[in-house]
């Protein structure tokens, strides 16, 4: 389970996205759109935890 | 050598693209390359290829789990406890999710190189016809196609896995350090994904192996 805070933040990156942007997410099974993403982030399923946990690895390695 | 290059769905169609430069590479290096393009990249056909040409490397495109590797429209080409021997005592490339987890650490592959959990990669909607051209990509497919090429100069194992963290390292510095063509919202959009693939890929076995 996500935090609020973290799921906000990750749906605010994700908002940021270049418009035609697209994510492969497991090559070949999900080609996801910026609108795609950001409803798996607020479902919380398995891609929505891994999209917040790929993203919040990347925002933790700032105060490593 | 033996690559599958699967091209269905879309986003195969990117890895067998920036596949053609490894092949180009080998044959520069005297390594003869059986290429496995779209709808040949079944089981059937990679079984009776292996099987046959006995290649020294292996390298896979596609979807993947934990114990697999799939091919054209996800067929599974290689299943654990099912004919994972025939990757027995060769050096295997996947680029595949997961695959590393279970299928690299147990398949008895002189070497195992792959990822350890989901793989993802940037695209542009607007390139999805020009593969190559296309910018939100090509990070993440320049760094991960560094162990094939490397593979494929003769380089062993190890060599070809410090020179792909390298690279994504650099493209990773690049973004974050210094001036691009990219905007904010494009670096910030590629350097989490980028990141992330750098730090799931590993290997399994022999560092020193390399094609003889």
């Amino acid at each position: 389970m996500s935090s609020k805070t973290e799921i906000e933040t990750v749906v605010a990156r994700l908002r940021a996205m270049p418009e035609k942007a697209l994510v492969s997410i497991g090559i070949g099974t999900k080609l996801l759109s910026r609108d795609e993403l950001i409803e798996h982030v607020f479902k919380e399923d398995k891609i929505g935890r891994k999209i917040i946990e790929v993203q919040m690895n990347y925002l933790r390695s700032f105060k490593r | 050598m033996l690559i599958t290059m699967p091209d269905s769905p879309p986003e195969l169609l990117y890895l067998s693209k920036w596949s053609e430069k490894i092949i180009k590479i080998a044959e520069t290096n005297g390594i003869k390359v059986n290429q496995i393009r779209g709808d040949k990249a079944t089981k059937s056909h990679i079984t009776h290829d292996i099987e046959s040409g006995n290649p020294q490397f292996i390298n896979f495109n596609g979807h993947g789990s934990e114990n697999c590797v799939c091919g054209q429209e996800n067929e599974v080409l290689i299943l654990l406890g099912e004919n994972d021997s025939l990757l027995k005592n060769r050096i295997v490339h996947s680029l595949t999710c997961e695959s590393a987890i279970e299928l690299g650490a147990r398949c008895g592959a002189k070497a195992y190189i792959g990822y350890n959990s989901l793989f993802f990669f940037c695209m542009d909607g607007k390139s999805l016809s020009r593969p190559l051209e296309d910018r939100f990509a090509r990070p993440i497919l320049d760094s991960a196609f560094e162990i094939p090429n490397q593979i494929a100069k003769r380089k062993t194992v190890k060599e070809a896995f410090e020179q792909s963290q390298k690279k994504y390292q650099e493209y990773i510095d690049e973004y974050t350090f210094s001036e691009s063509k990219y905007t904010t919202e494009e670096l910030q959009f590629i350097l989490p994904y980028l990141c992330w693939d750098k730090s799931i890929q590993i290997f399994h076995g022999n560092p020193d192996a390399k094609i003889e």
